[in-house]
């Protein structure tokens, strides 16, 4: 943390330079490898303390509840924002499995609701895209063939 | 009064309805919301029924990210079907007719 225990030797120029620091104070000094960046992972300490949010739970609910607005792009963007909320929150679920005492109880409802939300907006984004599918279909069948069902049998 | 008027005059067309000549579910919520801005709250509903849940939805959304209520998750996700429920609705009622002529 100090400039009296650097984590390596003083650099030294590769010409072979002034090895006694010539910038008058060891730029490595605070050298930010130094500190140990796991040293607040919850994994390890005090769970009953500081307690962490659930992953994306915010990014999870969003994504899941601004679906119903996107309904009017065949489907598309409901099903894009569907997916993606669900592996988030599949993920989150997995690290709050893994370790409930860590995260917030309230953003883990968060993500909870998020993902139900999600879950009904990709099923019903896919049905509404199978309906459009459908229509094309039948809308160029109705174009090329002149009739719906001329040319079936 | 002016930007309504100005909002009227450049709704976005439904690209769906521009096509193919069928309504999609979030057919008529532009309307419904000059409706509601211009305050005929009976035509809001009329043109699009789904538009109140929705404006609650997000609005309890808004609060629910900025407060953290005790309930707000659960209380989103029941918004969520309730709203969805009322918009898939309409949308079936407007499409019957396609299916009896």
């Amino acid at each position: 943390m100090s400039e009296n225990n650097p984590p390596f030797p003083p650099n030294t120029p590769p010409g072979g330079g002034n090895p006694n620091n010539p910038y008058g104070q060891n730029p490595y000094g605070q050298n930010p490898y130094q500190q140990n960046p796991y040293q607040q992972n919850p994994y390890q300490q005090n769970p009953m303390g500081m307690q962490q949010n659930v992953p994306n739970s915010t990014a999870i609910l969003v994504l899941g509840i601004v679906s119903i607005v996107m309904c009017w792009c065949y489907g598309i963007i409901g099903l894009g924002c569907g997916i993606a909320a669900l592996i988030m929150a599949a993920k989150s679920m997995r690290a709050y499995k893994e370790n409930p005492s860590a995260y917030t109880t309230s953003s883990y409802n968060n993500a909870k609701a998020g993902r139900i939300c999600a879950i009904i907006g990709t099923i019903l984004s896919g049905l509404y895209m199978i309906y459009i599918i459908v229509i094309f279909a039948f809308v160029g069948t109705a174009i090329l063939g002149g009739g719906l069902f001329d040319n079936m049998y | 009064m002016s930007w309504i008027d100005w909002l009227e005059q450049h709704l976005l067309v439904c690209p769906n309805k521009y096509f193919f000549g069928l309504e999609c579910p979030g057919c008529g919520m532009q309307r419904s919301v000059i409706a509601l801005l211009k305050g005929n709250i009976l035509e809001s509903l009329q043109l699009y029924p789904g538009l109140f849940p929705i404006i609650f939805t997000l609005v309890m959304l808004g609060l629910h990210l900025r407060y953290q209520y005790k309930n707000g998750a659960k209380i989103l996700q029941y918004s969520y079907i309730v709203s969805l429920s009322i918009v898939i609705g309409s949308f079936v009622v407007k499409q019957v007719h396609l299916f009896n002529p």
